[in-house]
């Protein structure tokens, strides 16, 4: 077996309820429970997040806006196989050039590129530059009773916040004794 | 609170924070060797979790008897020799290879998932409350080791091979774990800690069932290490030589 | 694709296609727009780019090394909680930075493999050796301090994941910079011995972090392009002497002195000018004849085989459960 450094897992995070999951980072797991923990682990030192999902990168589905432009993009486009049955696919779009991914809705679909029609039919509004759509039963997510143990803890390190090392003070006051001392010779 | 009850209960806390000081420490001891990037910054976090463990109740110790909570914990740390230590033997033993590691890792998680799940309704508050903190991180610790666990045994050959060793190796320490203190029958009488042999009935049965899983299997011809925690083998020794090695160049500074 | 309006009489001279994008992409980055994955970008771009931010990621993790030896010798709680979460830090900050050249097409085993064979550079000042504990202070304070203000730079580059992963960097580093100089701090305020100790630290470690910024601008030679395609934004010397700027008056202030005769202050500037920095011992540590570079990298090597058994079993079991499913 060849030595590898796993495969990669794209990360969404949810800041709070009532925002959208959106795409963060990425890192390397063996499998979804561990990409799970370990985008935790890596990621979740600060800012605080309310949930967590991940997706190994090569399940997902992405086009451009630009790609999409192309009439034949459908036919054009090279997937692994069509499955018989109709699954939820996660859909994600990122409307800004600087923004990330971020989840717009769920689609039901054969395929990926099926699942990237309906999207288009029913999500375009905003303009999007890129999409990405990937089917739900390939994403690891956290549960809200998770919040607690994987998300709550972080709060409480706050030797991480700049603002516990009063440097500032102590060099103002360090000066300032050093002044006085000289304007005392 | 009568003072043999008082003296009970600072024992107690001066053991469970010298446990989770000692494998912090050790854990501590993995940053930049482990198997993968991920995987040193996720250890890093517990045995960061693990030394705020071992503060939390250095500082409940304090305030029970009457030290600075601010000061206290440290003087505890870094100007206590070995024989004042008062961590099962478990915890001292070096690092070893990835297995040993989490195989402890593992065993120590278990111990005190089912410990704190009962700490949490202790008779004395300020146990329970600290208690009701540290297992929302114990049960993050627990499912990261679960999972190792259950890969490792699983793995492949060689993988299997050296939990199974790792676990052999470490059997005989467990019995440490629920080994009450000379004075902690007077704790369960208050209703300040729960009956270690009850616990650690529910430990072994949460243990073997997940072992089972992970298609490890106890070791059958062990001598169990039955000692008390004044007792410790040469490596704490060593490691307390050099974790208060700076601190000890002077006593009185400030660092 | 070439647009020419037909009804237009002007002097256009058809570029071919390459260099028509060459000069479109220049301008987005003149106009001060990000570059994003699956934009068009020259080659060359991309290159250095991947270069860069993987000897950066190198840094990060081959740093964690002496700094993580300090952990189990930190003198306090504090200190050793403190450190921890740094060296955790600094492997989150590798962590980012491998992703940002992924996105560029490099892969993890491709870098690690660099890094571990020896192709690939880590920032030189890794390959010196923590010394005492007032190292660890120093580290954070001078060696981190410069760091932020290269990284501060690098989160305005052109590469939008790489100005964005510096971002996050700057932010978890402040904290970094904070607990380095309050230990430095406590060591010029305490015993002799303390003084004695942090003095010695600076005097080790002075000119290696000043030697971080780089060769004087007049000896780079990549400078033009960097500049032009909106990576480099502010020139080696240009950061060197805001560090110094910074520096200099606040370890005088703490009772220390700075290991340099001919450190002087230049009134009409308001610069701190420094003596002459030795090239030849840089050139002599990043060619590998440094004190720690066999040992850090020996050091990786062996992490990484003794995890090969690990990163095995894993992979196994993922593929297990994959086949499990499928039927």
């Amino acid at each position: 077996m060849t030595d590898t450094q796993w495969p990669r897992y794209e990360v969404f995070e949810q800041v709070s309820e009532d925002q959208p999951h959106q795409n963060t980072n990425s890192i390397h797991a063996p499998d979804g429970e561990m990409a799970l923990m370990n985008a935790r682990d890596v990621f979740v030192r600060r800012p605080y997040c309310v949930s967590m999902w991940v997706v190994p990168a090569d399940k997902i589905f992405s086009k451009t806006a630009q790609e999409l432009a192309d009439p034949d993009w459908a036919t054009n486009s090279e997937i692994e196989s069509v499955s018989t049955s109709t699954e939820p696919y996660y859909v994600f779009q990122k409307l800004k050039h600087r923004g990330s991914q971020t989840y717009i809705g769920i689609v039901e679909a054969q395929s990926p590129i099926e699942a990237l029609q309906h999207a288009l039919a029913v999500y375009s509004e905003g303009n999007p530059l890129a999409w990405w759509v990937f089917p739900a039963r390939f994403v690891t997510k956290s549960e809200p009773d998770d919040i607690e143990s994987m998300f709550d803890p972080s709060l409480d390190k706050t030797f991480r916040d700049q603002s516990e090392y009063h440097t500032i003070a102590m060099m103002y006051e360090i000066k300032k004794r050093a002044r006085q001392a000289e304007d005392s010779e | 609170m009568k003072a043999n009850l008082k003296e009970a209960l600072a024992h107690k806390l001066l053991a469970m924070a010298d446990d989770e000081l000692v494998v912090g420490h050790r854990n501590s001891e993995w940053t930049g060797h482990a198997p993968i990037l991920e995987e040193d910054i996720a250890f890093a976090n517990i045995a960061l979790d693990e030394i705020g463990h071992a503060k939390i109740w250095y500082q409940l110790l304090a305030d029970l008897v009457g030290e600075n909570p601010e000061t206290y914990p440290d003087r505890l740390v870094f100007h206590r020799e070995a024989a004042e230590y008062r961590n099962i033997q478990m915890v001292e033993l070096p690092i070893g290879n990835w297995a040993f590691t989490i195989v402890r890792q593992y065993l120590l998680d278990t111990a005190e998932l089912v410990r704190l799940g009962e700490l949490v309704q202790s008779q004395y508050q300020p146990m329970a409350e600290a208690s009701a903190k540290i297992r929302k991180e114990e049960i993050y610790h627990y499912r990261h080791t679960h999972a190792w666990l259950q890969r490792l045994g699983l793995g492949t050959d060689e993988s299997h091979r050296r939990m199974q060793n790792a676990l052999n190796q470490l059997w005989p320490y467990t019995t440490q774990l629920f080994e009450p203190l000379p004075d902690e029958a007077l704790l369960v009488e208050a209703g300040f800690v729960p009956d270690p042999h009850q616990l650690r009935l529910a430990w072994e049965k949460l243990v073997l069932s997940n072992l089972k899983e992970a298609n490890l299997a106890t070791p059958e011809d062990t001598t169990p290490i039955k000692v008390q925690r004044d007792q410790h083998t040469p490596h704490l020794e060593s490691l307390l030589a050099k974790m208060q090695e700076v601190a000890r160049l002077d006593s009185q500074a400030t660092w | 694709m070439g647009y020419i309006n037909i009804n237009e009489k002007v002097d256009v001279e058809v570029k071919p296609d390459k260099e028509a994008k060459l000069e479109e992409f220049e301008a987005r980055i003149a106009r001060g727009e990000k570059i994003e994955p699956g934009d068009w970008m020259p080659e060359r771009y991309r290159k250095q780019l991947i270069r860069m931010i993987s000897q950066h990621a190198h840094s990060e993790i081959v740093g964690m090394l002496p700094e993580g030896a300090w952990i189990t010798r930190a003198p306090t709680l504090r200190r050793k909680m403190t450190l921890l979460a740094k060296v955790q830090d600094e492997g989150g900050h590798g962590q980012y930075l491998y992703h940002a050249a992924e996105t560029l097409g490099a892969t993890r085993e491709e870098m690690l493999d660099a890094l571990l064979t020896e192709k690939a550079k880590y920032s030189n000042i890794f390959n010196y050796p923590t010394l005492t504990w007032a190292d660890i202070g120093t580290i954070g304070w001078l060696v981190d301090g410069a760091a932020i203000l290269n990284q501060t730079m690098l989160a305005k580059c052109s590469y939008g994941p790489y100005a964005r992963a510096n971002t996050r960097i700057c932010a978890e580093e402040s904290f970094h910079k904070r607990q380095g100089q309050e230990i430095v701090i406590f060591l010029a305020q305490g015993t002799d011995e303390q003084k004695a100790m942090v003095q010695d630290s600076i005097n080790r470690w002075w000119w290696p972090t000043l030697m971080m910024f780089g060769p004087h601008d007049s000896d780079s030679p990549n400078s033009g392009e960097l500049s032009r395609w909106g990576i480099k934004t502010k020139s080696n010397d240009e950061l060197r002497q805001m560090f110094i700027n910074e520096l200099v008056p606040d370890l005088q202030a703490l009772g220390l002195t700075i290991p340099d005769p001919d450190l002087r202050y230049d009134e009409e500037s308001g610069n701190w000018l420094i003596g002459e920095i030795d090239w030849d011992e840089f050139w002599q540590v990043i060619t590998g004849n440094g004190p720690c570079n066999k040992e850090r990298l020996a050091t990786r090597r062996k992490a990484h085989e003794d995890g090969l058994w690990v990163r095995e079993a894993l992979s196994a079991y993922a593929e297990k459960q994959a086949n499990g499913k499928a039927s």
